[in-house]
């Protein structure tokens, strides 16, 4: 029950930063290679409002919407502008993320941090004691999983992105104005990042580093899942992060299990570059 | 203008790349031993980074875990040496240090490229790649030392065992000519292919791979050609690292990946002596400024690349370039509006 | 005859693009097809070069049964399609365009041959001067114009010395300047190679001088010079109301 409840709040997590990294690819073709780092300034700004004094509550409200801000200036400038060169867009949100990394460094130091959790003590789940923080965190997760469903699929602005994504020359032609949107939706997906970060602070180390790996594994999540569809996503990531879970649970060699996993991930990538929970379109 | 000025001038920029070699053979009776020791470092570091530019500025692959074949090509080289003690184990040692990563890139190109992995999609998984070998590199202590590195191996030597033998640990003269030789090689080599077919049909798979594909060619496989010459020279980068570094498993990682890269793309890419230029101007720079901002190089770092892709792509080649052109174009008519093509 | 088409029909999901068509090309000639949109063209030009299998019906190529066989293999037998919109490597130069053409289904020797090899030149300067592009060898190619390019294209099917070009309106977008030499170019192609030309523009298939096929909704409508076609009650009464 234990594992399996770990395993539930590690896909979770995984599933909301990929679902930010996936809506980005999905909408814009750009994979941002700084978005374990939007991650990781989530968490950080959830230690400055610590610093500041103010309730963890805080952090997780300032989180979303410091990196969405960052995500706009940063499409505006970086991204918007490369946009006939995709491939120099990947190259640009690489030097991001170093920039941001030593930014960070810089300010904060290279240490590791701590933060207080929002909830502490363990409660009682069928029969085993399990911290209340994880649960608070699949509880969360879930009803931010729900908003986005919900924006995406029953509001306007949802309807505009999807007509993006379908046809873009068409939506332009329409009168959508597809330059807004993108930005908007690069600001919704690394806002989800950064309050996956602030959600995280009390379970990780928190440092400059601590992003990494969360860009590679939601990454991986997003290819599985497919990468035109929100619920291959979340298919995705559950079945990684489940799998990732039992894996490491078996081998219980933590090096050995990424590997693994990132192997095994490559392998998948390759006999099926359209993700595994993709319906074959038309 | 009269053909004597002309053909002062041809000759003149056929002299040109002699120019830099002359500049590093005398180079190092101006410097210090330590000095030489860095350029000889830096030279392998262009040269790794050569290799990069085949794929990436020549065929248009982006490949964000290059590293792997240049550490595979020290690792190789270290483990030959460690347990190959037969006369002659260095030339072992370099062979296994090209074919490794030659092996695996050959792999690695066929696997994704026909399983139509590419694009975006295939800067990634290598770049997931780079960080698993990272890991196998570190927690594979038995067999590559770990964190700490490999050590334990035997003196590479060269030359004819039992007539006359060449040490190649730490820097020596027979060593800095190696690598230059080496690069020179290469800068021919790049030169030759560029002028032949392979040159101009590589350049086309860069601008368009579809249309070449409708052309009748086989897409795939000259994707997996030129990888595998980047492969095996980076390989071979990664041996002649060896003499003058520890084999640690951050020779295969994504901060030297992230270097490669940035040297290549400062330096220009694309271009015959943009690598070279963008290795060593960097690497000096880090060399100069680590004393006094070694927490701001890093930054510096980061924000000029993103200028330079932004706003540069040319690079500092693209620059000598320009300035050649214009220097040619003071001397001559223009001819039409068209641009000419690289 | 070079290409016979016996009875072939196509259709999507119901939809009938191509009605129970038989067409014969002898070899050597020029043909036009014409006929309002939506009246099976382009997809006469799929099914010939292999993007699409017919319903029923049959190809015959040079007196094989091209029917079924796949696109590239199609290709090696010498048919040569240009699309409709340029399609050249513009970041190269002119010259390396046609050079990369050319050696397109040689074997992998020929790509590490110097690149100024004397044939290969030869036939490059052939071309260049039939496209009239010999001053523009080393621009880059997307610093040409539209028509331009478009001859670009035509000479990079040219040097690959095909039995049959399809060509797709290579007229589309052009000025009438730029049309009245692609006429010219077409004709001196049509001495060399067999060519059927898709087109809209009627003054330029009248410049052709060749046989004209019309084709309406699928049907075979006439065949025959331009002066009987213009003449023809029948193609005048489907082209009323259609823009020309």
């Amino acid at each position: 029950m234990v594992v399996f409840l770990n395993a539930l709040s590690s896909s979770m997590i995984l599933i909301l930063v990929s679902l930010g990294l996936g809506i980005i690819f999905g909408q814009m073709n750009v994979f941002n290679l700084a978005h374990g780092e939007f991650f990781m300034l989530g968490a950080y700004a959830a230690v400055i409002t610590g610093l500041m004094g103010l309730p963890p509550i805080a952090g997780l409200i300032f989180a979303p919407l410091f990196v969405g801000l960052i995500g706009i200036v940063v499409e505006r400038l970086l991204i918007r502008p490369l946009y006939a060169r995709p491939m120099d867009t990947l190259l640009v949100t690489w030097g991001l993320s170093m920039v941001l990394k030593q930014l960070i460094q810089l300010i904060f130091g290279a240490g590791h941090r701590n933060a207080d959790a929002l909830f502490t003590g363990s409660m009682n789940i069928f029969g085993t004691e399990y911290p209340i923080y994880r649960i608070f965190i699949i509880v969360i997760t879930l009803a931010l999983l729900g908003i986005v469903f919900f924006l995406y699929f029953r509001t306007s602005f949802g309807l505009k992105m999807r007509m993006v994504i379908q046809n873009r020359q068409q939506a332009m032609a329409m009168g959508i104005n597809t330059v807004s949107v993108d930005r908007m939706t690069f600001a919704l997906g690394s806002a989800l990042a950064g309050i996956a970060g602030a959600i995280m602070t009390p379970l990780m180390f928190i440092s400059p580093e601590m992003g990494a790996s969360y860009l590679t594994n939601s990454f991986i999540v997003v290819i599985i899942g497919g990468v035109s569809s929100l619920i291959g996503l979340v298919g995705g990531g559950m079945t990684y992060g489940i799998a990732k879970t039992i894996i490491d649970f078996v081998i219980a060699n933590s090096f050995l299990t990424n590997i693994i996993v990132l192997l095994l991930a490559i392998v998948i990538i390759r006999l099926k570059p359209n993700g595994i929970f993709t319906r074959k379109s038309r | 203008m009269n053909s004597n000025a002309q053909g002062r001038s041809r000759a003149l920029s056929k002299a040109m790349p002699l120019l830099p070699l002359i500049i590093f053979l005398i180079l190092p009776s101006f410097l210090t031993g330590f000095q030489t020791e860095l350029i000889a470092k830096f030279l392998v570091f262009a040269i790794v980074g050569i290799s990069y530019d085949l794929i990436w500025g020549f065929a248009g692959i982006s490949n964000f875990g290059h590293a792997v074949f240049f550490g595979l090509g020290a690792y190789g080289f270290g483990l030959t040496l460690k347990y190959v003690h037969i006369p002659g184990a260095t030339y072992l040692a370099f062979a296994a240090a090209i074919l490794l990563p030659l092996a695996f890139g050959i792999f690695l190109s066929v696997f994704l490229h026909h399983g139509k992995v590419a694009g975006a999609f295939f800067a990634v998984v290598t770049m997931c790649l780079c960080v698993a070998f990272e890991s196998i590199a570190s927690a594979w202590t038995d067999v590559t030392g770990g964190m700490n590195g490999l050590y334990g191996f035997d003196t590479p030597v060269l030359g004819i065992p039992g007539v006359f033998e060449i040490e190649l640990l730490g820097f020596t003269v027979p060593y800095y000519c190696i690598v230059i030789t080496l690069a020179v090689l290469l800068l021919g080599l790049w030169t030759i292919m560029k002028r032949r077919n392979f040159g101009k049909v590589i350049a086309a798979l860069k601008n368009d791979e579809n249309r070449l594909a409708f052309l009748g060619y086989n897409v795939n496989l000259l994707k997996t050609v030129i990888f595998a010459i980047s492969c095996a020279v980076a390989g071979l980068a990664g041996a002649l690292y060896v003499p003058v570094s520890t084999i640690s498993p951050s020779v295969l990682g994504m901060n030297m990946s992230i270097q490669i890269l940035v040297w290549v793309a400062v330096g220009g890419r694309g271009s015959l002596w943009g690598p070279i230029i963008g290795a060593l101007l960097v690497c000096t720079m880090e060399q100069l400024l680590s004393g006094i901002l070694l927490d701001f190089w890093l930054l510096i770092l980061g924000v000029f690349f993103i200028l330079v892709v932004m706003f540069w792509p040319d690079g500092f080649a693209g620059l000598l370039k320009k300035a050649g052109s214009m220097l040619r174009r003071s001397r001559s008519t223009q001819k039409g509006d068209g641009h000419h093509a690289a | 005859m070079l290409l016979e088409i016996k009875n072939l029909s196509k259709s999507f999901d119901g939809m009938v693009a191509i009605r129970d068509l038989s067409l014969s090309f002898p070899k050597g000639e020029l043909r036009c097809i014409i006929g309002p949109n939506g009246s099976g063209k382009t997809t006469l030009f799929n099914l010939i070069t292999g993007h699409l299998t017919p319903t029923s019906g049959s190809i015959v190529y040079d007196g094989q049964e091209i029917t079924h066989m796949p696109v590239h293999k199609i290709a090696g037998l010498g048919i040569c399609r240009k699309f409709q919109n340029p399609n050249v490597f513009g970041e190269i130069s002119v010259e390396d365009n046609l050079r990369v053409a050319a050696i397109g289904q040689q074997k992998l020797r020929s790509l590490f041959r110097r690149a100024d090899e004397q044939e290969l030149n030869q036939e490059i300067d052939r071309i260049l001067t039939k496209i009239e592009l010999q001053e523009k060898r080393d621009w880059a190619a997307e610093s040409l114009s539209h028509g331009q390019k478009q001859w670009l294209e035509i000479g990079m099917v040219l040097i690959k010395k095909p039995k049959m070009i399809l060509l797709d309106e290579p007229t589309a977008g052009m000025t009438s300047h730029e049309t009245a030499i692609t006429s010219e170019l077409i004709r001196q192609i049509s001495s060399e190679t067999t060519v059927v030309v898709i087109e809209h523009d009627l003054d330029f298939i009248r410049s052709l001088q060749g046989r004209v096929t019309v084709l309406n909704r699928g049907d075979f409508l006439a065949e025959g010079t331009y002066e009987e076609i213009a003449a023809n009650q029948l193609v005048r009464d489907v082209y009323l109301g259609d823009e020309t």
